[in-house]
């Protein structure tokens, strides 16, 4: 590969001068002609029956343009996986901040009162709240499933009961994840206008907009080419921001209107109607040899869903399928369920079920090393996945960087020295991980990415792209790709937010995959822009096209003589009627399929990222606070394409990471968020995050662009059962229940009455 | 009842008449159009909001506006002078120290008005100064290297600025 | 539509005048960080504010000719934390004024504020407990003083009556040799509120005297701010071993933690019982 003068080079966001200046333009910073403010009823019961509703007061007040029920709604059901929500609930309410009725008014108080005139008879309804008394014969049914079960499977691959007999060791563990919420810091918001010709207009923050126009098309009754998503820059969104029931009550509340209206959540409305984090309770059994050589596994994952199905069941399958493809696993018996209870929906957030699982998993792999008095390291690289399996679940590793990844981070973490000769109450623990950059199973119909680039008479370069920019760099990184191949200055391209009347079809944001499928596809469309190009250029500088290189801006023959590429590109555009140069490309992953519906086996992405984290703690044992001091983190990324920008994920998600081992817990009573803020829900502060250190291991993807692969989700994944067993090194105590409080700390330390070093 | 208040916003003297409930945030980005000022949670508690009131950074959406009634108001748009960014804002940009941008603002009014206070701290004390604004992209790593940055190398500029 | 009537009085007569003249329907602000949230979330709709934070009799932070400390009911924790008087004389307040929010809440929330607004977590309150603090009240009918160990009536609510006033604070100064900090613990180590607070004083009582003068105060483990006393008179005797021991399971009985959405009453206890033992420990150590 020719010497890289921008990819792999430290670049600061695209858009980092607006940030830094106040000029990005966020949604709540937009503002229509006439736009009316929405607010939303929420049922104040986690299961009612709706008996009536009264809206008459509500509409007389002066200021209130619309008000809404399930009356004014098609009455479609709506859901990205299965549809089971309507917009507005119709006859009955399944959840505590479930959507009744919506507003719109001139103003917020307006807004806000007229909700409060809104008067709603329910008939309360038993309700369940325990995702495992939720599967207990006679318990409440949501949705008239069967246990209150909106998916279940289980399988086998090998021979567990057999494994086990072989085994010299078998551990079996109960572990639970907690309910934690995403915590950007912008909270949610839509907005939406309607033509008065049948055709709406959205303005979201949302990481999938072509697929919610599809989506939202068919929840509306509308022909997809009625309905265009225009995104809007997002202030963090970390899985949150896919589809979402409430984007449809705003097009229904401006259609009631006939004016544009925005919904904005308030942070309590964030945290008792957001989409949390899948909760889950994993019964999880492991044999293993004496040399530490896995044998098998039996894991039965009980997973939350909530009143609704938002992305539960492929949560669900990652956290069954993905973590067992870490090691040389050949024999895994699973068996999962997902559980309607009375709670708020549950969705997406970065680590996507594979992050609980790994919890449970990594934990174990810790408490089997302790067991048999081996290194925790060791034991990894000796059943380490290693290029060019194919493991149990189906996954064809190409690149896998994983056993570089352990041994560096050990080295770098001064391992050795730290497990044996700690100061006191301190203590070292270590995870590993695997991911995937892209699921082929999001989507029958295809999986993949397109881009155009257009290079104008001008000179300025624009990368249309169906995939999203969150915050986390993406954008950047496809102008840093465009910018390589195209010779141009970073300054000069531009990247535009997808408009699904322009941009081409993106699946989104989402399973890491955006770097590694959507890096493709500029690549391929500069490298077809710089084609067009190169042919004008050549018959400008009398050489063929084979002989010209692009850098600095400029096309340069062998001989040393240069024209610009703007000339270049006017000069295009004059040939061709004003057409400018319009770049093509796309990439669809190869060997890549649906997983089976039943068993979830298939090699669902072309490449896998790996990682592992060190995490070094000190534990307070007098009032049980765990400070975690330091994080190394070596991360086989295939390629650094922008090295600041990985180090930022790293970072970033190291500190989600510490949150979700340590601290955070949505905190339910009934059904009823408890600590709907950040008074009571406390996200890491400066004063709470490790200092971390980052390793990047470049495994060469051969798909990725320039080896990449993804680094966003894989960041947080090792962090919290690297923490636990840190604890474990320091105080001697295994805690499987997240997050693990001070409170857990001090109650175990009581309980084994003395801190005890390990052997 | 409505009131009269006057106040000097980025330095432009503004007249305005505003009702007693409503917040320094709500005008600043309402009867202002001062957008670069964010509502992460409308109750102080994640500093998303942070303007300097008098030289001291506060949670525009606990202040009154009529508090701010006589006394002198800088938001991120009054940052740069013209065409030249503070230091802050270029050690932000240059270190990456943003990602999603929502929290930036706030986080470098609150920098600055630390800095204009403490030109020379150490590390620690750059956290505890900067503990009242929540980041969820970046981890903080390098929002404390930038502002550490800012104080070796323009420790001039930033205490005249 | 909400009304609303912000008045700014010029004199402390003005202000008492005003709060008794509009009784209830009248809320004091003074840096707002309690009032606005409130107001906010409809907890609070007031009818007219009355703004305090421009009285100058509210203000100063000094030493009396006698050498206690005058502490203005205006003084932020801010200008607690800046101050070289407090650094220097009390810096049990210093760091209590440091632990007690973000920077952001500190530039503007006033010592005055936290205790009229007697959260049973306020920061300043164990702190000043310990230093044995007087409050001044000022009323229709003239000024009087509350020993601070009088002042919290319960969650939320003091011996203020309609129309009156805090105006300030006056602690006499500690014996010197005193050894003083206010120790705090959250859910994390960023800004939180107090699941425990623990201001602790301490010196060699009179030469030859077994003891030491322990001064104990807690927030958050009871329906307010509380000295305990018990545990002082333990360590009065001894400050052996066995002593603190004792001392600190005497701070547990005058506790009645609650479990509520922060921490457990259970974990609160063990934490009082581990904290005022090492900090009584702390406290000996930094004498000897």
């Amino acid at each position: 590969m020719a010497d890289l003068k921008i990819v792999s080079k430290p670049q600061p966001c695209i858009d980092a001068f607006e940030k830094a200046t106040g000029r990005l333009e966020y949604i709540t910073d937009l503002s229509l002609p006439g736009m009316l403010h929405g607010k939303i009823l929420r049922s104040p019961h986690p299961h009612a029956r709706i008996v009536h509703i009264d809206t008459r007061r509500a509409r007389r007040l002066s200021g209130v343009k619309a008000v809404i029920t399930s009356e004014q709604t098609p009455r479609i059901l709506y859901g990205p996986i299965i549809a089971d929500q309507y917009p507005l609930a119709v006859d009955r309410v399944r959840y505590m901040g479930d959507a009744i009725a919506a507003v719109a008014a001139v103003d917020l108080d307006t807004a806000t009162e007229a909700l409060q005139l809104i008067r709603v008879e329910y008939e309360e309804l038993p309700a369940v709240f325990d995702i495992e008394e939720a599967m207990i014969p006679g318990a409440p049914l949501l949705h008239g499933t069967e246990r209150n079960l909106a998916t279940s499977a289980e399988w086998e691959h090998g021979d567990v009961t057999e494994a086990f007999c072989q085994s010299d060791l078998v551990l079996e563990q109960r572990f639970s994840t907690q309910l934690v919420h995403q915590c950007y810091l912008e909270p949610m918001a839509a907005l939406a206008d309607w033509d008065g010709r049948g055709r709406v207009t959205f303005w979201l923050p949302i990481q999938v907009p072509s697929v919610a126009q599809r989506n939202y098309a068919k929840t509306l009754g509308l022909s997809p080419t009625k309905v265009r998503v225009i995104q809007c820059h997002m202030g963090g969104a970390f899985g949150a921001k896919l589809e979402h029931s409430f984007h449809l009550v705003c097009a229904l509340l401006a259609k009631a209107a006939g004016r544009p209206v925005r919904i904005v959540y308030t942070r309590e409305e964030e945290f008792q109607a957001g989409l949390p984090r899948v909760p889950m309770v994993i019964q999880l059994k492991v044999g293993v040899k004496r040399d530490g050589t896995l044998m098998g596994k039996k894991a039965h994952l009980i997973a939350g869903n909530g009143a609704y199905t938002s992305y539960g069941p492929a949560i669900l399958s990652a956290a069954a399928t993905r973590s067992d493809c870490l090691y040389r696993l050949r024999n895994v018996h699973t068996r999962m369920d997902l559980v309607y209870t009375n709670t708020t929906p549950t969705g997406c957030f970065r680590g996507f079920g594979n992050m609980q699982m790994h919890f449970a998993n990594e934990s174990m792999m810790n408490m089997l090393a302790d067991r048999l008095g081996l290194d925790p390291i060791e034991i990894r690289l000796q059943n380490a996945t290693q290029p060019g399996d194919v493991t149990v679940h189906g996954f064809r590793i190409g690149s896998c960087g994983l056993s570089d990844c352990l041994r560096q981070a050990a080295q770098r973490s001064c391992w050795q020295d730290k497990r044996v000769r700690r100061e006191r109450h301190r203590g070292v623990g270590v995870a590993a991980m695997i991911h995937v950059s892209g699921n082929r199973s999001f989507m029958p119909q295809f999986d993949g990415s397109a881009a155009i680039i257009r290079v104008g008479g001008d000179g300025q370069a624009t990368v249309l792209t169906g995939e999203v920019d969150m915050g986390q760099g993406s954008y950047t990184v496809f102008a840093q790709i465009a910018a390589e191949e195209l010779g141009l200055h970073i300054d000069d391209i531009t990247v535009p937010n997808v408009d699904t009347e322009i941009s081409p079809f993106g699946l989104g944001s989402w399973a890491s995959r955006v770097t590694t499928l959507g890096g493709n596809a500029v690549k391929a469309a500069a490298e077809d822009a710089r084609q067009q190009l190169f042919a004008v250029a050549s018959e400008m500088l009398g050489v063929t096209p084979e002989e010209l290189i692009a850098e600095d801006g400029r096309i340069r023959a062998p001989d040393g003589r240069r024209i610009s590429i703007t000339d270049v590109a006017q000069e295009y555009m004059y040939q061709h009627g004003g057409l400018p140069v319009l770049g093509r490309g796309h990439f669809v992953p190869p060997g890549v399929e649906v997983s089976h519906p039943e068993t979830k086996h298939g090699n669902i992405s072309c490449a896998y990222p790996f990682g592992v984290q060190v995490a070094e703690v000190e534990v307070d044992v007098d009032t049980g606070f765990v400070r975690v001091l330091k994080v190394v983190a070596a991360h086989d990324v295939g390629k650094l394409i922008n090295p600041l920008g990985a180090e930022g994920q790293l970072e970033g998600g190291i500190a989600q990471g510490v949150g979700f081992a340590l601290a955070e817990h949505v905190k339910m009573d009934c059904g009823k968020v408890t600590n709907p803020s950040f008074l009571d829900y406390k996200i890491p502060t400066t004063l709470d995050v490790p200092e971390v250190e980052c390793i990047f291991v470049e495994s060469q993807d051969p798909y990725g662009p320039y080896g990449a692969k993804g680094i966003a989700e894989p960041a947080i994944i090792p962090t919290a059962p690297a923490i636990a067993s840190a604890i474990f090194n320091a105080i001697g105590v295994w805690i499987t229940d997240l997050p693990i409080t001070p409170e857990k700390v001090l109650t175990a330390l009581q309980e084994t009455r003395a801190a005890r070093p390990v052997s | 009842m409505k009131q009269k208040i006057t106040l000097t916003v980025n330095g432009r003297i503004e007249k305005l008449e505003v009702e007693p409930y409503r917040t320094l945030l709500e005008v600043l980005r309402e009867d202002l159009m001062l957008i670069g000022t964010k509502e992460g949670c409308g109750v102080g508690e994640c500093g998303a909001c942070t303007v300097l009131l008098d030289g001291r950074a506060v949670d525009a959406c606990l202040t009154l506006a009529v508090r701010a009634n006589g006394r002198e108001v800088i938001t991120i748009e009054g940052l740069a002078q013209g065409d030249t960014l503070h230091p802050l804002q270029r050690a932000f940009i240059e270190h990456g120290a943003i990602q999603c941008g929502f929290c930036t603002p706030g986080f470098i009014l609150t920098a600055k008005a630390f800095l204009d206070e403490n030109p020379h701290p150490n590390e620690e004390e750059v956290k505890r100064a900067l503990a009242g604004n929540l980041c969820r992209c970046t981890g903080y790593a390098k929002i404390v290297e930038a502002v550490l940055d800012v104080v070796e190398y323009h420790s001039t500029e930033v205490s005249s600025g | 539509m909400r009304k609303l009537e912000y008045l700014e009085p010029k004199t402390l007569a003005e202000a008492t005048s005003l709060l008794m003249q509009h009784g209830t329907e009248v809320a004091v602000i003074a840096g707002g960080t309690d009032v606005v949230v409130r107001m906010r979330r409809r907890e609070l709709e007031p009818r007219y504010l009355v703004s305090i934070e421009k009285l100058p009799e509210l203000m100063g932070l000094e030493l009396t000719p006698a050498g206690n400390l005058r502490l203005g009911a205006l003084t932020t924790f801010h200008a607690l934390e800046i101050s070289p008087l407090i650094r220097h004389n009390f810096p049990i307040l210093l760091q209590a004024a440091q632990a007690m929010g973000t920077p952001q809440i500190c530039n503007v929330a006033t010592v005055g504020g936290n205790l009229c607004n007697a959260s049973p977590a306020a920061d300043s309150a164990p702190a000043l407990l310990c230093l044995d603090a007087i409050a001044h009240i000022q009323g229709l009918d003239g000024e009087r003083a509350v020993p601070l160990t009088e002042f919290f009536t319960g969650p939320g609510s003091t011996v203020l009556q309609r129309g009156e006033i805090l105006t300030g604070l006056e602690i006499p100064p500690l014996p010197v040799g005193a050894v003083d900090c206010y120790v705090k613990i959250g859910r994390i180590r960023g800004p939180d509120l107090a699941i425990l607070g623990l201001g602790v004083v301490g010196y060699p009582a009179a030469r030859n005297a077994p003891g030491w003068s322990f001064r104990i105060a807690m927030g958050s483990v009871a329906p307010t701010p509380i000295r305990a006393i018990e545990a002082e008179a333990v360590l009065a005797e001894s400050t052996d071993d066995d002593a603190i021991e004792e001392a600190s399971a005497a701070a547990v009985r005058v506790t009645k933690p609650i479990s509520d959405v922060r921490a457990t009453a259970y974990y609160r206890s063990l934490v009082v019982k581990n904290l005022t033992k090492r900090t009584i420990r702390w406290v000996l150590g930094q004498v000897a």
